[in-house]
């Protein structure tokens, strides 16, 4: 699964640190996210969206395989 | 299910308890090993010096007590909530566990294979997994 935390991120012009504490949860997961090493729960991916004011299926993307 | 029962200031608590029994109970060990080199560093030359000032001190079944509390203040450790929780801590705490047990599993078969006369003990067993465990969950946080 791609995300495109890292765009929104950019676009909003916050660090990692930032949306972690705005969103309640931790550097780390927010950085695992970003570089695809760990699917966020429904819960984490609505409040990312929710953050971002965007729909979950612009922010996180199904690969080919996964379709 | 989440087993992460303490805040996370128990973490200093517990850390200031495993220092300090540990300290404690395995003193006298300490003292034993830190004489014998001090008299020769050749290490096939065996010197066996037996030093028993805490034991003097506290009673030998103080100092059996005192390893248990340092084991218990490891499991306050490792069951001490992380200062924010979330799906990934989670998800990385599972990971150290498993690799914990794999690897104290795969210790103990070798002793067993190659019959290794070491006494390997129930309190060392759970010390061993949960160092092993904190440590890895340490790498792991650090390592994304």
């Amino acid at each position: 699964m791609k995300n495109l935390i890292k765009v929104e991120r950019a676009r909003h012009n916050i660090t990692q640190a930032e949306l972690a504490e705005k969103i309640g949860i931790s550097r780390q997961t927010v950085q695992a996210i970003e570089t695809n090493k760990f699917n966020p729960s429904v819960t984490l991916a609505l409040k990312m969206a929710k953050f971002f004011n965007v729909s979950v299926e612009y922010l996180f993307i199904l690969t080919e395989n996964e379709n | 299910m989440n087993i992460q029962l303490f805040p996370n200031w128990f973490k200093k608590i517990s850390l200031f308890g495993i220092v300090v029994f540990n300290f404690l109970s395995g003193g006298d060990a300490f003292l034993s090993g830190f004489k014998a080199g001090s008299i020769t560093n050749d290490p096939d030359k065996k010197v066996t010096i037996k030093t028993t000032f805490f034991t003097d001190f506290f009673g030998s079944e103080t100092l059996r007590y005192f390893s248990i509390l340092s084991i218990l203040f490891l499991i306050l450790y490792t069951l001490s909530k992380e200062k924010i929780e979330d799906d990934y801590i989670r998800h990385l705490r599972l990971q150290s566990y498993q690799l914990a047990f794999l690897i104290i599993i795969v210790i103990a078969l070798l002793f067993s294979i190659f019959n290794l006369q070491y006494k390997y003990d129930i309190n060392d067993t759970m010390t061993n997994f949960l160092v092993l465990y904190i440590i890895i969950f340490a790498i792991k946080k650090r390592l994304v």
